[in-house]
Protein backbone atom coordinates (compact mmCIF):
# COMPACT_ATOMS: atom_id res chain seq x y z
CA UNK A 1 0.00 0.00 0.00
CA UNK A 2 1.09 2.96 -0.51
CA UNK A 3 1.17 4.82 2.83
CA UNK A 4 2.09 8.24 1.31
CA UNK A 5 -1.45 8.62 -0.06
CA UNK A 6 -3.21 8.09 3.46
CA UNK A 7 -3.10 11.60 5.29
CA UNK A 8 -2.42 10.09 8.77
CA UNK A 9 0.32 7.91 7.62
CA UNK A 10 1.51 11.08 5.80
CA UNK A 11 0.89 12.84 9.14
CA UNK A 12 2.51 9.79 11.15
CA UNK A 13 6.16 9.87 8.92
CA UNK A 14 5.88 13.95 9.26
CA UNK A 15 5.96 13.71 12.88
CA UNK A 16 8.64 10.52 13.05
CA UNK A 17 11.06 13.24 10.59
CA UNK A 18 10.24 16.39 12.92
CA UNK A 19 10.92 14.14 16.41
CA UNK A 20 14.41 12.01 14.91
CA UNK A 21 15.49 14.91 12.80
CA UNK A 22 17.60 16.55 15.67
CA UNK A 23 19.35 13.54 17.36
CA UNK A 24 20.28 11.95 13.68
CA UNK A 25 21.86 15.27 12.77
CA UNK A 26 23.72 15.56 15.80
CA UNK A 27 24.88 12.16 15.41
CA UNK A 28 25.84 12.58 11.73
CA UNK A 29 27.45 15.72 12.61
CA UNK A 30 29.54 13.39 15.34
CA UNK A 31 30.07 10.98 12.67
CA UNK A 32 31.47 13.38 9.90
CA UNK A 33 32.68 16.19 11.44
CA UNK A 34 30.78 18.44 9.03
CA UNK A 35 26.86 20.47 9.32
CA UNK A 36 26.19 19.82 5.97
CA UNK A 37 27.60 16.20 5.21
CA UNK A 38 25.58 15.62 8.39
CA UNK A 39 21.93 16.74 6.81
CA UNK A 40 22.92 14.79 3.53
CA UNK A 41 23.60 11.92 5.25
CA UNK A 42 19.77 12.11 7.48
CA UNK A 43 17.80 13.01 4.27
CA UNK A 44 19.19 9.88 2.86
CA UNK A 45 18.29 7.59 5.95
CA UNK A 46 14.47 9.37 5.70
CA UNK A 47 14.55 8.16 2.04
CA UNK A 48 15.46 4.92 3.13
CA UNK A 49 13.30 5.09 5.77
CA UNK A 50 10.52 6.44 3.92
CA UNK A 51 10.80 3.25 1.69
CA UNK A 52 9.90 0.85 4.40
CA UNK A 53 7.39 2.82 6.67
CA UNK A 54 4.81 0.61 6.47
CA UNK A 55 7.05 -1.45 8.00
CA UNK A 56 9.38 0.92 10.47
CA UNK A 57 6.23 2.06 11.65
CA UNK A 58 5.12 -0.73 13.09
CA UNK A 59 8.59 -1.10 14.71
CA UNK A 60 8.93 -0.19 18.60
CA UNK A 61 11.92 2.11 17.93
CA UNK A 62 11.58 3.28 14.84
CA UNK A 63 14.29 5.78 15.21
CA UNK A 64 16.92 3.00 16.69
CA UNK A 65 16.31 1.67 12.81
CA UNK A 66 16.87 5.23 11.30
CA UNK A 67 19.99 5.53 13.43
CA UNK A 68 21.23 2.08 12.34
CA UNK A 69 20.73 2.83 8.68
CA UNK A 70 22.52 6.71 9.26
CA UNK A 71 25.97 4.73 11.09
CA UNK A 72 25.68 2.18 8.08
CA UNK A 73 25.73 5.19 5.65
CA UNK A 74 28.75 6.72 7.27
CA UNK A 75 30.57 3.12 7.59
CA UNK A 76 29.72 1.89 4.28
CA UNK A 77 31.60 4.97 2.94
CA UNK A 78 34.16 4.28 4.91
CA UNK A 79 34.75 0.83 3.59
CA UNK A 80 33.70 -0.82 6.45
CA UNK A 81 34.71 -4.32 5.27
CA UNK A 82 38.37 -3.37 4.04
CA UNK A 83 39.06 -2.53 7.84
CA UNK A 84 36.88 -3.88 10.07
CA UNK A 85 39.83 -6.15 10.84
CA UNK A 86 42.32 -3.92 11.86
CA UNK A 87 39.70 -1.59 13.79
CA UNK A 88 37.98 -4.22 15.85
CA UNK A 89 40.35 -6.77 16.03
CA UNK A 90 40.85 -8.25 19.30
CA UNK A 91 44.60 -7.37 20.16
CA UNK A 92 45.04 -4.25 22.89
CA UNK A 93 48.05 -3.33 24.56
CA UNK A 94 48.39 -1.20 27.43
CA UNK A 95 44.64 -0.03 28.06
CA UNK A 96 44.91 0.76 31.51
CA UNK A 97 47.63 3.52 30.59
CA UNK A 98 46.06 4.68 27.76
CA UNK A 99 42.80 4.96 29.24
CA UNK A 100 44.35 7.61 32.28
CA UNK A 101 45.86 9.63 29.11
CA UNK A 102 42.88 9.70 27.38
CA UNK A 103 41.02 10.95 29.93
CA UNK A 104 43.47 13.61 31.11
CA UNK A 105 43.29 14.91 27.05
CA UNK A 106 39.55 14.83 26.86
CA UNK A 107 39.42 17.14 30.34
CA UNK A 108 41.89 19.38 28.82
CA UNK A 109 39.29 19.56 25.79
CA UNK A 110 38.58 23.34 25.22
CA UNK A 111 38.44 23.97 21.81
CA UNK A 112 35.39 22.19 20.38
CA UNK A 113 36.91 22.37 16.66
CA UNK A 114 39.95 20.22 17.30
CA UNK A 115 37.83 17.79 19.23
CA UNK A 116 35.96 17.34 15.91
CA UNK A 117 38.84 17.31 14.05
CA UNK A 118 40.76 14.45 16.30
CA UNK A 119 36.99 12.87 16.24
CA UNK A 120 37.35 12.53 12.25
CA UNK A 121 41.00 11.05 12.42
CA UNK A 122 39.79 8.13 13.81
CA UNK A 123 38.99 5.02 11.51
CA UNK A 124 35.13 4.90 10.89
CA UNK A 125 33.87 2.03 12.87
CA UNK A 126 36.04 3.27 16.13
CA UNK A 127 34.09 6.82 16.21
CA UNK A 128 30.15 4.72 15.79
CA UNK A 129 31.45 3.00 18.88
CA UNK A 130 32.15 5.77 20.54
CA UNK A 131 28.95 7.70 19.16
CA UNK A 132 26.65 5.35 20.16
CA UNK A 133 27.91 3.99 23.43
CA UNK A 134 28.90 7.68 24.51
CA UNK A 135 26.64 10.25 22.71
CA UNK A 136 23.81 8.29 22.07
CA UNK A 137 24.42 6.34 25.15
CA UNK A 138 23.26 2.83 24.10
CA UNK A 139 23.84 -0.14 25.80
CA UNK A 140 27.26 -2.38 24.52
CA UNK A 141 25.08 -4.89 23.74
CA UNK A 142 22.99 -2.68 21.32
CA UNK A 143 25.93 -1.05 19.92
CA UNK A 144 27.32 -4.87 19.06
CA UNK A 145 24.43 -5.08 17.53
CA UNK A 146 24.46 -2.41 15.40
CA UNK A 147 27.99 -2.91 14.06
CA UNK A 148 27.66 -6.26 13.88
CA UNK A 149 30.68 -7.47 16.43
CA UNK A 150 30.62 -9.07 19.64
CA UNK A 151 29.86 -6.97 23.15
CA UNK A 152 33.61 -7.75 23.96
CA UNK A 153 35.17 -5.97 20.63
CA UNK A 154 33.04 -3.09 21.66
CA UNK A 155 34.46 -2.35 25.09
CA UNK A 156 38.19 -3.16 23.65
CA UNK A 157 37.28 -0.55 20.48
CA UNK A 158 36.12 2.11 22.61
CA UNK A 159 39.29 1.89 25.03
CA UNK A 160 41.50 1.88 21.72
CA UNK A 161 39.23 4.38 19.84
CA UNK A 162 40.01 6.79 23.24
CA UNK A 163 43.22 5.94 23.39
CA UNK A 164 43.74 7.54 19.93
CA UNK A 165 41.59 10.03 20.51
CA UNK A 166 43.84 11.64 23.29
CA UNK A 167 46.60 10.63 20.85
CA UNK A 168 44.99 13.19 18.16
CA UNK A 169 44.64 16.01 20.72
CA UNK A 170 47.66 15.64 22.36
CA UNK A 171 49.22 16.70 19.17
CA UNK A 172 48.37 19.62 19.39
CA UNK A 173 46.13 20.19 16.30
CA UNK A 174 46.78 19.55 13.10
CA UNK A 175 49.68 16.99 11.36
CA UNK A 176 52.18 18.23 9.01
CA UNK A 177 50.46 17.03 6.46
CA UNK A 178 47.06 18.57 6.83
CA UNK A 179 43.91 16.94 8.09
CA UNK A 180 42.67 15.22 4.99
CA UNK A 181 39.59 14.33 6.38
CA UNK A 182 38.77 17.60 7.45
CA UNK A 183 35.90 19.13 5.69
CA UNK A 184 36.59 22.06 4.02
CA UNK B 1 36.79 -2.12 29.47
CA UNK B 2 37.30 1.47 29.68
CA UNK B 3 37.33 3.54 33.30
CA UNK B 4 34.60 5.13 34.45
CA UNK B 5 36.01 8.44 34.80
CA UNK B 6 36.87 8.27 30.89
CA UNK B 7 33.62 7.17 30.13
CA UNK B 8 32.13 10.12 32.22
CA UNK B 9 34.88 12.22 29.88
CA UNK B 10 33.73 10.49 26.38
CA UNK B 11 30.28 11.54 27.42
CA UNK B 12 30.52 14.97 28.44
CA UNK B 13 32.73 16.08 26.03
CA UNK B 14 30.58 14.00 23.34
CA UNK B 15 27.57 15.96 24.82
CA UNK B 16 29.68 19.28 24.05
CA UNK B 17 30.68 18.64 20.68
CA UNK B 18 27.43 17.44 19.75
CA UNK B 19 25.32 20.67 20.92
CA UNK B 20 27.50 22.67 18.63
CA UNK B 21 25.97 21.65 15.63
CA UNK B 22 25.03 25.31 14.38
CA UNK B 23 21.00 25.84 13.96
CA UNK B 24 19.40 22.49 13.90
CA UNK B 25 16.18 23.93 14.06
CA UNK B 26 16.96 25.25 10.48
CA UNK B 27 18.25 22.24 9.59
CA UNK B 28 15.27 20.02 10.90
CA UNK B 29 12.64 22.34 9.21
CA UNK B 30 14.24 21.69 5.65
CA UNK B 31 14.57 18.32 6.18
CA UNK B 32 10.60 18.64 6.83
CA UNK B 33 10.18 20.45 3.95
CA UNK B 34 11.92 17.48 1.80
CA UNK B 35 9.31 15.30 -0.18
CA UNK B 36 9.99 11.56 1.24
CA UNK B 37 7.22 10.06 -1.12
CA UNK B 38 8.73 6.51 -2.27
CA UNK B 39 7.66 6.59 -5.77
CA UNK B 40 6.93 10.75 -6.48
CA UNK B 41 10.29 11.68 -4.56
CA UNK B 42 11.18 15.08 -6.08
CA UNK B 43 14.56 13.95 -8.22
CA UNK B 44 15.85 17.16 -7.72
CA UNK B 45 15.96 16.39 -4.47
CA UNK B 46 19.36 15.77 -4.35
CA UNK B 47 20.87 18.30 -6.53
CA UNK B 48 19.43 20.59 -3.60
CA UNK B 49 21.56 19.99 -0.75
CA UNK B 50 24.29 22.51 -0.53
CA UNK B 51 27.69 20.50 -1.67
CA UNK B 52 29.36 19.38 1.60
CA UNK B 53 32.55 18.53 1.72
CA UNK B 54 34.16 14.59 1.30
CA UNK B 55 32.85 12.22 4.05
CA UNK B 56 35.61 10.17 3.83
CA UNK B 57 38.91 10.13 1.96
CA UNK B 58 37.74 9.72 -1.14
CA UNK B 59 38.38 10.07 -4.96
CA UNK B 60 37.79 13.60 -4.70
CA UNK B 61 37.28 15.56 -8.26
CA UNK B 62 36.90 19.25 -8.99
CA UNK B 63 34.21 19.60 -11.89
CA UNK B 64 33.76 23.13 -13.03
CA UNK B 65 30.03 22.84 -13.18
CA UNK B 66 28.63 25.21 -15.69
CA UNK B 67 25.85 27.09 -14.45
CA UNK B 68 22.85 27.77 -16.38
CA UNK B 69 23.13 31.55 -15.67
CA UNK B 70 26.01 33.31 -17.30
CA UNK B 71 28.75 32.47 -13.92
CA UNK B 72 30.45 29.42 -14.11
CA UNK B 73 30.66 27.28 -10.41
CA UNK B 74 33.19 25.16 -9.62
CA UNK B 75 31.98 22.62 -7.72
CA UNK B 76 33.51 19.29 -5.45
CA UNK B 77 31.98 16.66 -4.94
CA UNK B 78 33.21 12.92 -4.17
CA UNK B 79 32.74 9.44 -5.11
CA UNK B 80 30.53 8.49 -2.23
CA UNK B 81 28.93 11.58 -2.23
CA UNK B 82 28.09 11.27 -6.06
CA UNK B 83 27.08 7.72 -5.20
CA UNK B 84 24.66 8.55 -2.69
CA UNK B 85 22.77 11.22 -5.36
CA UNK B 86 23.05 8.54 -7.80
CA UNK B 87 21.09 6.02 -6.17
CA UNK B 88 18.49 7.65 -4.36
CA UNK B 89 17.69 9.29 -8.03
CA UNK B 90 17.60 6.00 -9.40
CA UNK B 91 15.49 4.71 -6.96
CA UNK B 92 12.77 7.40 -7.36
CA UNK B 93 12.85 6.68 -11.03
CA UNK B 94 12.68 3.04 -10.50
CA UNK B 95 8.68 3.27 -11.10
CA UNK B 96 9.41 5.42 -14.27
CA UNK B 97 9.95 4.21 -18.21
CA UNK B 98 13.21 3.91 -19.08
CA UNK B 99 13.39 4.74 -22.56
CA UNK B 100 16.21 3.95 -24.92
CA UNK B 101 16.12 6.10 -28.13
CA UNK B 102 17.35 5.01 -30.92
CA UNK B 103 20.44 7.35 -32.56
CA UNK B 104 18.67 8.91 -35.78
CA UNK B 105 15.77 6.29 -35.71
CA UNK B 106 12.22 7.29 -35.20
CA UNK B 107 11.72 4.29 -32.64
CA UNK B 108 13.19 3.11 -29.52
CA UNK B 109 13.38 0.29 -26.93
CA UNK B 110 12.71 0.72 -23.38
CA UNK B 111 11.21 -1.25 -20.62
CA UNK B 112 8.59 -0.60 -17.69
CA UNK B 113 9.11 -0.55 -14.66
CA UNK B 114 12.64 1.02 -15.14
CA UNK B 115 13.89 -0.90 -12.31
CA UNK B 116 11.47 -3.78 -11.60
CA UNK B 117 11.21 -5.55 -8.10
CA UNK B 118 10.71 -9.55 -8.15
CA UNK B 119 7.42 -10.26 -8.88
CA UNK B 120 6.62 -7.78 -10.99
CA UNK B 121 5.41 -7.66 -14.36
CA UNK B 122 7.91 -6.11 -16.95
CA UNK B 123 7.50 -4.74 -20.41
CA UNK B 124 10.33 -4.48 -22.60
CA UNK B 125 10.51 -3.82 -26.08
CA UNK B 126 14.05 -3.86 -27.60
CA UNK B 127 14.85 -1.81 -30.01
CA UNK B 128 13.21 -2.10 -33.54
CA UNK B 129 15.45 -3.73 -36.09
CA UNK B 130 16.66 -1.91 -38.97
CA UNK B 131 17.60 -3.09 -42.33
CA UNK B 132 20.17 -1.64 -44.83
CA UNK B 133 17.52 0.64 -46.53
CA UNK B 134 17.25 2.22 -43.66
CA UNK B 135 13.59 0.83 -42.94
CA UNK B 136 12.53 -0.78 -39.52
CA UNK B 137 12.05 -4.72 -40.92
CA UNK B 138 11.21 -6.64 -37.31
CA UNK B 139 9.37 -4.54 -33.85
CA UNK B 140 8.78 -6.80 -30.69
CA UNK B 141 7.51 -6.78 -27.27
CA UNK B 142 8.24 -8.80 -24.41
CA UNK B 143 6.56 -9.58 -21.37
CA UNK B 144 7.29 -11.11 -17.86
CA UNK B 145 7.62 -11.37 -14.43
CA UNK B 146 10.12 -10.18 -12.78
CA UNK B 147 12.66 -13.12 -11.71
CA UNK B 148 13.99 -13.25 -8.22
CA UNK B 149 16.66 -11.15 -6.67
CA UNK B 150 19.42 -14.37 -6.60
CA UNK B 151 18.56 -14.67 -10.08
CA UNK B 152 19.26 -11.17 -10.97
CA UNK B 153 22.47 -11.01 -9.34
CA UNK B 154 23.85 -14.08 -10.60
CA UNK B 155 23.76 -11.93 -14.00
CA UNK B 156 25.17 -8.71 -12.71
CA UNK B 157 27.88 -10.79 -11.35
CA UNK B 158 29.08 -12.01 -14.68
CA UNK B 159 27.55 -8.74 -16.55
CA UNK B 160 31.16 -8.27 -18.57
CA UNK B 161 31.06 -11.79 -19.66
CA UNK B 162 30.65 -13.62 -22.78
CA UNK B 163 27.17 -12.12 -24.11
CA UNK B 164 26.35 -15.64 -25.88
CA UNK B 165 25.95 -16.71 -22.62
CA UNK B 166 24.93 -13.81 -20.56
CA UNK B 167 21.31 -12.67 -19.88
CA UNK B 168 18.49 -13.39 -17.97
CA UNK B 169 16.82 -16.75 -18.68
CA UNK B 170 12.86 -16.23 -18.54
CA UNK B 171 9.63 -17.01 -19.86
CA UNK B 172 6.49 -14.86 -20.86
CA UNK B 173 4.97 -13.50 -23.96
CA UNK B 174 6.61 -12.35 -27.04
CA UNK B 175 4.87 -10.52 -29.43
CA UNK B 176 6.89 -9.69 -32.82
CA UNK B 177 5.38 -7.33 -35.94
CA UNK B 178 7.49 -8.47 -39.31
CA UNK B 179 7.25 -4.94 -41.18
CA UNK B 180 9.42 -7.09 -43.94
CA UNK B 181 6.76 -9.54 -44.42
CA UNK B 182 3.00 -8.09 -42.93
CA UNK B 183 2.82 -10.53 -40.43
CA UNK B 184 2.77 -10.42 -36.67
CA UNK B 185 2.31 -12.97 -33.73
CA UNK B 186 2.45 -12.92 -29.77
CA UNK B 187 3.61 -16.17 -27.91
CA UNK B 188 4.42 -17.92 -25.23
CA UNK B 189 8.20 -18.87 -24.77
CA UNK B 190 11.21 -18.76 -23.08
CA UNK B 191 13.84 -16.31 -23.72
CA UNK B 192 17.29 -14.76 -22.41
CA UNK B 193 17.17 -11.13 -22.23
CA UNK B 194 19.78 -9.24 -21.49
CA UNK B 195 18.22 -5.33 -21.59
CA UNK B 196 16.93 -5.95 -18.20
CA UNK B 197 19.76 -6.56 -16.29
CA UNK B 198 21.57 -4.26 -18.26
CA UNK B 199 19.46 -1.37 -16.27
CA UNK B 200 20.07 -3.16 -12.73
CA UNK B 201 23.58 -3.40 -13.76
CA UNK B 202 23.77 0.32 -14.21
CA UNK B 203 22.57 0.62 -10.69
CA UNK B 204 24.78 -2.14 -9.27
CA UNK B 205 27.72 -0.40 -10.97
CA UNK B 206 26.92 3.00 -9.56
CA UNK B 207 26.37 0.78 -6.09
CA UNK B 208 29.81 -0.57 -6.01
CA UNK B 209 31.32 2.59 -6.20
CA UNK B 210 33.93 1.39 -8.31
CA UNK B 211 33.64 4.55 -10.84
CA UNK B 212 35.84 7.86 -10.89
CA UNK B 213 35.02 11.18 -11.99
CA UNK B 214 35.96 12.17 -14.99
CA UNK B 215 34.84 15.74 -15.18
CA UNK B 216 31.73 18.23 -16.12
CA UNK B 217 30.10 18.27 -19.87
CA UNK B 218 26.80 19.22 -21.31
CA UNK B 219 24.69 16.38 -23.40
CA UNK B 220 21.14 17.20 -25.19
CA UNK B 221 21.66 20.36 -23.96
CA UNK B 222 22.51 19.88 -20.28
CA UNK B 223 24.72 19.74 -17.48
CA UNK B 224 25.93 15.97 -17.07
CA UNK B 225 28.73 14.57 -15.35
CA UNK B 226 30.66 12.23 -17.03
CA UNK B 227 32.05 9.02 -15.30
CA UNK B 228 34.38 6.38 -16.22
CA UNK B 229 33.61 2.82 -15.03
CA UNK B 230 36.00 0.61 -13.80
CA UNK B 231 35.92 -2.57 -15.56
CA UNK B 232 37.85 -5.36 -13.96
CA UNK B 233 40.03 -7.50 -15.87
CA UNK B 234 38.09 -10.17 -17.90
CA UNK B 235 39.84 -13.35 -19.34
CA UNK B 236 36.41 -14.77 -20.82
CA UNK B 237 35.92 -15.62 -24.54
CA UNK B 238 35.46 -12.34 -26.33
CA UNK B 239 33.64 -10.12 -26.97
CA UNK B 240 33.75 -8.78 -23.34
CA UNK B 241 33.60 -5.28 -22.07
CA UNK B 242 37.07 -3.23 -21.84
CA UNK B 243 35.90 -0.12 -21.12
CA UNK B 244 33.11 2.16 -19.92
CA UNK B 245 31.73 5.42 -19.29
CA UNK B 246 28.88 7.13 -18.39
CA UNK B 247 27.16 10.38 -18.30
CA UNK B 248 24.82 11.24 -15.38
CA UNK B 249 22.40 14.12 -15.48
CA UNK B 250 23.97 16.49 -12.89
CA UNK B 251 20.64 18.25 -11.55
CA UNK B 252 18.93 15.11 -11.80
CA UNK B 253 21.33 12.51 -10.91
CA UNK B 254 19.82 10.09 -13.63
CA UNK B 255 21.89 8.01 -16.49
CA UNK B 256 21.67 9.69 -19.35
CA UNK B 257 24.04 8.03 -21.64
CA UNK B 258 26.30 4.57 -21.51
CA UNK B 259 29.09 4.09 -23.87
CA UNK B 260 30.71 0.97 -24.10
CA UNK B 261 33.94 -0.97 -25.45
CA UNK B 262 33.98 -3.87 -26.20
CA UNK B 263 37.35 -6.53 -26.78
CA UNK B 264 36.47 -6.74 -30.43
CA UNK B 265 36.58 -2.82 -31.07
CA UNK B 266 33.45 -2.42 -31.40
CA UNK B 267 32.01 0.08 -29.17
CA UNK B 268 28.12 0.54 -28.33
CA UNK B 269 26.30 4.29 -27.12
CA UNK B 270 22.80 3.99 -25.27
CA UNK B 271 20.58 6.90 -24.34
CA UNK B 272 18.43 6.84 -21.47
CA UNK B 273 15.59 8.84 -20.65
CA UNK B 274 13.40 8.27 -17.46
CA UNK B 275 9.75 8.89 -18.60
CA UNK B 276 6.80 8.80 -16.34
CA UNK B 277 4.59 5.91 -16.85
CA UNK B 278 1.74 8.11 -18.56
CA UNK B 279 -0.20 6.03 -21.10
CA UNK B 280 1.02 8.17 -23.50
CA UNK B 281 4.59 7.26 -22.95
CA UNK B 282 3.73 3.38 -22.19
CA UNK B 283 2.32 3.31 -25.24
CA UNK B 284 6.22 3.84 -26.66
CA UNK B 285 7.20 0.33 -25.75
CA UNK B 286 4.19 -0.98 -27.46
CA UNK B 287 5.17 -2.11 -31.04
CA UNK B 288 2.28 -0.99 -33.35
CA UNK B 289 0.59 -3.29 -35.62
CA UNK B 290 -0.42 -1.56 -38.66
CA UNK B 291 -3.95 -2.32 -40.11
CA UNK B 292 -3.83 -5.21 -42.62
CA UNK B 293 -1.07 -6.95 -40.87
CA UNK B 294 -2.16 -10.95 -41.00
CA UNK B 295 -1.97 -13.06 -37.62
CA UNK B 296 0.64 -15.73 -37.64
CA UNK B 297 2.75 -18.37 -36.11
CA UNK B 298 6.08 -18.14 -34.54
CA UNK B 299 7.68 -19.81 -37.40
CA UNK B 300 6.51 -17.45 -40.11
CA UNK B 301 6.99 -14.39 -38.01
CA UNK B 302 10.21 -14.89 -37.38
CA UNK B 303 11.66 -16.04 -40.71
CA UNK B 304 13.82 -15.33 -42.59
CA UNK B 305 14.75 -12.16 -42.48
CA UNK B 306 16.46 -9.50 -45.11
CA UNK B 307 19.71 -8.47 -45.22
CA UNK B 308 20.30 -6.18 -42.47
CA UNK B 309 23.39 -3.64 -41.56
CA UNK B 310 26.56 -4.79 -39.67
CA UNK B 311 29.51 -2.72 -39.57
CA UNK B 312 27.52 0.63 -39.11
CA UNK B 313 25.13 -0.66 -36.03
CA UNK B 314 26.24 -1.15 -33.02
CA UNK B 315 27.23 -4.25 -31.81
CA UNK B 316 23.97 -4.19 -29.18
CA UNK B 317 21.80 -7.30 -30.21
CA UNK B 318 21.75 -8.99 -26.28
CA UNK B 319 18.49 -10.63 -26.92
CA UNK B 320 18.13 -14.47 -27.88
CA UNK B 321 15.06 -15.94 -29.02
Amino acid sequence: MDWASDAASKRQFEAFVAGASDSLLRTGYLMTGDVRNAEDLVQETFLRVARRWNRVRSMDHPAAYARRILINLVLDDAGRRSRQQAELGPQDIGVDAADESATRALREVDDLAEFRWALAQLPARQRAVLVLRYWEDLPVAEVANILGCSAATVTSTASRAAARLAQALTRNGLPSTGPTTRSS
Amino acid sequence: MPTDELESQLRSTLARAAADFENPEQACQRLLQRNYHPRRANRRLAAGITTGAALVVGLAAVIAAVAHGPATKTTSITVPVLRTRLLAAIDNASSDILYTPAPGQPLGGGQYPAFPRPGQEVHVRIGPAVGSDGKVYKDGEYSFTMPSETAQRNYINHYTANLDQGGLHLSGTVMVVNHFRHLWGEWHSKFILGFTLDAAAIRAEIANGQFVVVGSTELHGQRAVELKINVPPNNEAPPHVTAERMWVNATTYLPMRESTRWSNGQQSVADYVFLPPTPENLAKLRPVIPAGYTRVGRIQVTGPKPHICTSTCPPKSKTKN
